[in-house]
């Protein structure tokens, strides 16, 4: 096997690996939950029918009601799976998630298609937060390039050390915070942007792939932008950083020895050469982001999944949260993988090292 | 002197110097020590009450709701009352004042039914003193309270406040105020007083539903247009508005119309009638009114009343005590772990060591989280606090660390001095310890100022998915409280800054001493 392949081996078997550990160790959780609450459903559930039972038959002696309460009780442990041992249901349960077999949600979840079944729910809250936090985190990293070189030309000036300040002051105002008071500036001070990111599409839009876009532009704009803002100069200011540190190597100094232009030095060398570190950066933002959403959909009104374990917390829907933790671990680690891959096929040193 | 001059080219001394002469370093630590010093304050002037029963406490009933800061009318020109406490001015037996009331009107009777002998009149008089005293001598009191107001918005609610011993010795209050304009209003407090009881005897005597329903009635749709007075007897009745609002306004009980747009200025006298259930001496019992104004103190209420500077004091302490005592447990593991597993660099045991530490390194952290919390809420019914979010984030944080550490420690091992160590048979945990993590420990407390504002952010997430204990006040709660009337810039401001100058200053100090010890950063 080529180091190439194996790298990507290496890496998809770790990633299915946590995977695995991730989906026992949420499902060994769930099953407590889920123990306690199909106990709480089993004596309620004979209870009812016993007392049906002994209205029906008022003749029937103390024995026959504990001989029929007996048999009842059995038949709702079976069928909650209670007299299966601990063990097999947590296996059970790992089996079932891996394979996105949910069930039914307690609730309605009219936010996310009108639907009770899980794995459709999170699905659809699957994609949403995707279109979001890929759409803030691409718009970050191409501004933050951009920014970052115009920044590393002007080392050590005012300016550099400036946007060094604004990238760590941006970097510790939490999204949620700011994103309330641009919501407050926006949609509520100066009405130009909708406080909620997310309504129904009418159809004349569906239909109109123009129109979808600018109605997306129009509902995103404020958590975008809020995600731009606090997000661009840390973005910028490691970029510079990488940047100017590749500009200090020999190679630069033999290009530019060589006589070559600064623009295709830039572009074509240092660039290239600082692309692996800003991959790394990459990995760390959209991960980051990905735990930021969480609780920012509360507050741009996004029904991704961040507001779904909202719902669901609030409505002690077990189930949905095991679903939702399920599918932020396998988006996670998607997200981790590919960035591997592209790390790899950007720094060659990591493939043959394996 | 030798001793000194070793100590000034110790490399201890030298990175001290460092340190202080870089700008961000002393920022941090000018920002971390007004940190502690919030902590600490808030601990020792923060009731210990308000910071353990924060989420509902009989103190916040006592506050107004939703209140801006009173500085906030310097900026904007308005003129709200601030909440204040009035001591009364008098007091005398309520027996007094009842049998002056009643023979007041019993004279008035009896002149113009022609009785005018002074003695038959003095007689009737001792009667009623006689009877009048019977009945409630030392049984109640009246407290006369004067306010003086000048402002434009007028106070969200007057309460009396009653601090006994005895909970159940209020029975009844009412209460009659004389406007400045010379206009009477007389009304119920409440008539059976077991509203709001705290704990130190505290009871809240406020407006009884009658005496809303009377204003209402008798006050206000008298005197103006029906279409005005709909709205206004909604807004009291849904408790938009208090009917004490109405009281500050031009004209009430003078016989014209309610003007809710000027104020009468002046001091307003207010007899608080006060009937206790058993005789009482007037020392026992603790009496004020409280004005609970339309602003509140430096950083005004929430909406349930609760200050909000006490929540930023409070907050600040359980910040510091979830991010300091997590971020140094976490490095502390994961440095020893990657220390020994970089010892057995190359060994089946670091193999094992570092396979467990990657896969705990590509978990998420927060998902995870949210999931054990849920399942403790739902199975034991523990909302977590301090002490579990540390636990919860320690399963996971030591793992980043621990990789690093280990990569270090590769190379320190390799370094002659271990060499020479082992050849003179020190132990394995003599080396680890003694030479291997002495010198990851700049890498450490780097560290430790990085990791910490993540577990304070994190005690922000489980606080806004509603999953923290409800009875610990923190900057988290604030701001998802706070998320929903963002108006209230007064409430969702400060801890929103508080969060950004924590996370720089231990980003300022982690970087500043990354950067003192690690030579080839400093070139940048």
């Amino acid at each position: 096997m080529s180091g190439t392949a194996r790298f990507f081996a290496s890496n998809l078997a770790n990633a299915l690996l946590v995977i695995f550990l991730t989906v026992l160790i949420t499902s060994t959780a769930f099953n407590f939950v889920h123990e306690k609450e199909a106990w709480g459903r089993v004596y309620e559930a004979v209870e009812s029918e016993v007392r049906r039972f002994v209205i029906e038959n008022p003749r029937a002696t103390p024995e026959d009601i504990e001989r029929y309460r007996q048999y009842r009780e059995s038949y709702w442990i079976s069928f909650y799976g209670l007299d299966q041992p601990i063990v097999s249901r947590i296996v059970m349960t790992t089996y079932r998630t891996l394979i996105m077999d949910f069930g039914e949600a307690r609730i309605l979840y009219t936010a996310y298609g009108h639907t009770k079944d899980v794995r459709s729910i999170i699905l659809t809250a699957m994609g949403r937060t995707a279109l979001l936090f890929t759409t803030a985190t691409l718009l970050n990293i191409a501004f933050g390039i951009l920014l970052g070189i115009f920044i590393a030309s002007k080392v050590g000036t005012a300016l550099d050390k400036a946007a060094g300040v604004l990238a760590m002051v941006t970097n510790a105002i939490p999204l949620y915070w700011f994103g309330a008071i641009m919501i407050w500036l926006l949609a509520y001070r100066l009405n130009l942007f909708p406080p909620a990111s997310w309504r129904p599409i009418p159809p004349y839009v569906a239909e109109n792939p123009l129109e979808l876009v600018r109605w997306f532009a129009w509902h995103m704009f404020i958590p975008i932008v809020s995600m731009l803002i606090l997000g661009v100069f840390s973005w910028a200011w490691s970029i510079r950083a990488v940047v100017v540190e590749k500009y200090s190597e020999d190679f630069v100094m033999v290009l530019r020895a060589k006589g070559l232009p600064e623009r295709y030095i830039r572009y074509r060398h240092v660039l290239r050469a600082a692309a692996p570190p800003i991959v790394t950066m990459a990995t760390l933002s959209v991960t980051g982001s990905l735990f930021g959403a969480i609780v920012s959909e509360v507050l741009f009104q996004w029904p991704g999944m961040g507001m779904l374990y909202y719902t669901a917390l609030r409505n002690n829907d077990t189930i949905v949260v095991l679903a939702d933790t399920y599918a932020f671990v396998v988006l996670f680690v998607i997200a981790k993988l590919l960035l591997d891959v592209v790390y790899g096929l950007l720094d060659p040193r990591i493939r043959i090292r394996r | 002197m030798p001793r000194s001059s070793r100590s000034r080219y110790s490399p201890r001394y030298q990175l001290l110097r460092v340190l202080l002469r870089d700008r961000m370093f002393v920022t941090g630590l000018v920002i971390l020590a007004i940190l502690v010093t919030m902590a600490v304050g808030g601990y020792l002037w923060v009731p210990e009450d308000a910071r353990t029963r924060w989420y509902y406490n009989v103190r916040w009933t006592l506050n107004p709701k939703l209140a801006p800061p009173c500085w906030a009318d310097y900026l904007t020109g308005e003129g709200r009352a601030p909440t204040t406490n009035l001591t009364y001015v008098a007091v005398s037996e309520y027996w007094q004042v009842r049998a002056e009331e009643l023979w007041q009107v019993r004279y008035r009777e009896l002149t113009s039914l022609g009785i005018t002998d002074e003695s038959v009149l003095s007689r009737l008089r001792e009667d009623l003193y006689q009877r009048v005293r019977e009945e409630f001598g030392g049984r109640g009191f009246s407290y006369f309270f004067e306010y003086s107001y000048s402002f434009t918005t007028p106070p969200q609610d007057i309460a009396l406040v009653v601090r006994s011993l005895d909970r159940d010795l209020v029975a009844s209050a009412s209460a009659v105020l004389y406007r400045p304009d010379g206009a009477q209003v007389r009304f119920l407090l409440s008539d059976r007083v077991e509203l709001h009881r705290g704990e130190e005897g505290i009871v809240k005597v406020s407006f009884s539903k009658d005496f809303v329903e009377r204003l209402v009635r008798d006050y206000i749709s008298a005197r103006t247009d029906p279409e005005t007075a709909r709205v206004l007897s909604d807004q009291i009745n849904y408790g938009l508005r208090s009917p004490v609002s109405v009281l500050f306004y031009e004209d009430l009980g003078s016989g014209g119309r309610v003007s809710l747009s000027t104020p009468t200025h002046g001091t307003y006298r207010l007899r608080v009638d006060l009937l206790l259930s058993e005789p009482t001496e007037v020392g026992e019992l603790e009496v004020r009114l409280r004005v609970i104004g339309s602003c509140y103190g430096l950083l005004g209420t929430d909406d349930v009343g609760r200050d909000n500077l006490w929540t930023l004091l409070a907050g600040s302490a359980i910040a510091l005590l979830i991010g300091l005592p997590y971020a140094l447990a976490s490095r502390l593991v994961g440095l020893l772990y990657g220390a020994t597993s970089g010892f057995f660099g190359g060994t089946v045991v670091d193999v094992v060591m570092q396979r467990i530490c990657e896969i705990v390194y590509a978990m998420p952290t927060l998902p995870f989280i949210i999931m054990i919390s849920y399942t403790l809420r739902e199975t034991t019914g523990t909302q977590v606090g301090i002490f579990q979010i540390i636990g919860l984030l320690l399963l996971f944080g030591w793992s980043g660390v621990a990789i690093v550490s280990r990569s270090m420690a590769l190379s320190i091992r390799e370094e002659p001095y271990v060499e020479a160590a082992k050849a003179m048979g020190a132990s394995r945990a003599r080396i680890i310890l003694r030479y291997i993590v002495p010198q990851l420990m700049p890498y450490f407390f780097a560290s430790v100022m990085l990791a910490t504002p993540g577990a304070i952010l994190t005690e922000v997430f489980l606080s806004i998915l509603g999953l923290t204990d409800p009875n610990m006040p923190s900057w988290g709660k604030m701001i998802s409280g706070a998320q929903l009337t963002v108006h209230a810039w007064w409430w969702i401001i400060p801890p929103g800054i508080a969060i950004t100058l924590t996370g720089l200053a231990f980003m300022f100090l982690g970087y500043s001493i990354e950067n003192a010890t690690n030579p080839k950063r400093r070139r940048l």
